[in-house]
This record gives C-alpha cells, sequence and structure tokens, in this order.
C-alpha cells in the first residue's frame, strides 16, 4: 500500500514539472544515463541538461515534502 | 537558476546533489565522491535515502520479467542451494536499468545473490522463454566454491557478466577470458569487468565460433588496464563451464 501511495505521488508530482524536465528525469532514472549522456541523446549543450533537471529536481523535491 | 547550468554544486545544495546521486546522473567521480559523503555524512545520507524512496516509485513503472518455470528449475540445478535459500522473486522489475546503481540498491545483490544474478543475466536477453534462442549460462565460481558472477551469452555474442556476490579487486583489474574447447583452448581476453555491477559486452565476431556449451569463462585479476601479454595472469579468481539452459 505504501509502495502505490509513493508511486502515486511521484506520478502527481512529475505531473507538475515542466514536460522536458519531467521527461529527462524520468529517462534519467529509468535508463541509468549520466548528464552527458542525456545531454548528447537530447543533443543539447550539458549545461542546459544540468539546469533542466536540477530545476525539475527542486520543484519534485518540493512537491515530494508536501 | 539561468537556463544553463555549469556549475558543480547546484542552487538547491546538497537536497538537489542527492537527488542527482540517486538519479544517477552524476559521472563516476562525481558519483564516487557523493558515495563517500553517504557514509560520511548523516545529513547527506538522509537526503539520500530521502531520495531512494520517493524515487522508488520508478521501479514499479518498468515491465515485470518472469522467468518460465524451466528456466528456474535449471537454475535452481546449477546452483548449490546456501542455507538462507534465495528467495524467488517472480515479478523482479528489469528494464534498462541494469546500470542504474540505485537500481542495485534496490534488488539487493547481498540478499539475493545468485538467484537475483541469474535472473538478471538472463533477463537481460529477454528470451528465456524460447528454449532454441536461450543464452549459454556461465556460473563462475571462486575459490572455496562461492559463487563470483553470472553469465550468460546469446547467440550473436552478446554477453552480459553479473557480479553474484561482492567482490573487491585492490586496485586490480578484472579481466574476462572465454577459454574454448578442444585444442584451440588458449584463453582469449573478452575485455575487463566491473566487480560491482553488471558489465555488457559484445564477444567479437572472429571469438563467437568459440562459444560453445562446455567452454569456459574465468574472471583474472590483472594489473590495472588488463592483461599486457595477451594472456591471463596467474590469478584467476572465477571460473566456470557455459551451459545450455
Amino acid at each position: 500500500v505504501v509502495a502505490a501511495e509513493q508511486q502515486e505521488r511521484l506520478k502527481t508530482c512529475l505531473g507538475e514539472l515542466e514536460e522536458r524536465h519531467s521527461a529527462v528525469i524520468r529517462s534519467a532514472f529509468l535508463d541509468g544515463v549520466t548528464y552527458e549522456q542525456l545531454a548528447q541523446r537530447m543533443e543539447v549543450p550539458l549545461g542546459t541538461m544540468k539546469s533542466w533537471i536540477r530545476r525539475g529536481l527542486m520543484k519534485l523535491r518540493t512537491c515530494l515534502e508536501r | 537558476m539561468s537556463e544553463t547550468d555549469h556549475s558543480d554544486t547546484p542552487e538547491g545544495g546538497d537536497p538537489i546533489v542527492a537527488g542527482e546521486y540517486v538519479l544517477g546522473v552524476l559521472d563516476a567521480s562525481e558519483r564516487s565522491v557523493a558515495a563517500q559523503r553517504v557514509e560520511r555524512e548523516p545529513a547527506f545520507a538522509n537526503e539520500v535515502a530521502f531520495w531512494e524512496e520517493r524515487l522508488g516509485g520508478f521501479a514499479d513503472e518498468v515491465k515485470a520479467v518472469t522467468p518460465p518455470e524451466a528456466a528456474w528449475s535449471r537454475i535452481e540445478a546449477a546452483i548449490t542451494a546456501p542455507p538462507h535459500s534465495p528467495v524467488r522473486s517472480p515479478a523482479l522489475a528489469f528494464g534498462t536499468l541494469w546500470q542504474n546503481l540505485f537500481f542495485w540498491r534496490i534488488v539487493g545483490i547481498g540478499a539475493s545473490g545468485l538467484a537475483t544474478a541469474c535472473l538478471i543475466a538472463l533477463a537481460y536477453f529477454g528470451t528465456v522463454a524460447a528454449p532454441d534462442r536461450a543464452p549459454l549460462l556461465a556460473t563462475l565460481g571462486q575459490q572455496g566454491g562461492q559463487p563470483g558472477f553470472v553469465a550468460a551469452i546469446g547467440s550473436g555474442g552478446s554477453l552480459v557478466i553479473v557480479p553474484a556476490s561482492l567482490l573487491t579487486s585492490n586496485q586490480k583489474s578484472m579481466e574476462l577470458w572465454l577459454i574454448p574447447t578442444g585444442t584451440q583452448a588458449r584463453p582469449r581476453s573478452l575485455g575487463l569487468i566491473a566487480p560491482s555491477q553488471p558489465v555488457r559486452i559484445t564477444v567479437p565476431p572472429s571469438l563467437v565460433p568459440f562459444v560453445t556449451p562446455d567452454a569456459s569463462l574465468a574472471v583474472s585479476l590483472e594489473e590495472p588496464g588488463g592483461s599486457r601479454t595477451g594472456a591471463p595472469s596467474t590469478d584467476i579468481i572465477a571460473v566456470g563451464k557455459l551451459t545450455n539452459l
């Protein structure tokens, strides 16, 4: 039950993020790839990828803490 | 925070670094720094625990793999059941997660060791249900009979080798060798492997014909970077025969 709640909460909070932010966070976790690999895959500069994920994580954390 | 971010320390500080660590996006050196901080700094370890717990929901998103009964009975026959028999995990989640450190912590390599390693190795191929295309499997035993690794090789030469217990290499590199059967039994290097995570290797086409049942796989300890002589050192730490599942 707790696991299901966690999953639901994660889904809700990811839904509150900008779509590209939640997409790269999901992709990073599920595919086990680094910033460098993600940046290459999405064809964006490394700094941009870091910015997307860090912004996403900050917002995600605030939501998950609620 | 600007649209691009080149800083090593993110605006959100440790909570975000912990998130990056659990997410697995840090490069090797950043990851190793974070891993050391988890050991030494309880506050940072708490941040990591927060993310591990919250991001665990992702694990349920990946497709569950259930090996057929036949595969399980062969796996169970191939391994000597330890006093605390590994618990069957009929619905172990497996996706492309195999190189994700967090995934490894979820699976718990120490908890169900060999059976988990077998399952991961087989699930990697996704062909366990088709006996004619089933990969060859080897359990590489260490001295004293403890399993060290499980490896599976598909017919096309794709190989995955999964640690079945926690090993340390003391600054040395671990190198994987294919030992063909018969007169051409000179060991051939398949490359370096990692003691703590699964490694995927493509067997060179020239060596694929040597991948047969009864050929063996061995892991040797070599100087950093691997054997320079083209032959394994005498320090063989694990060896096992390839068998049909």
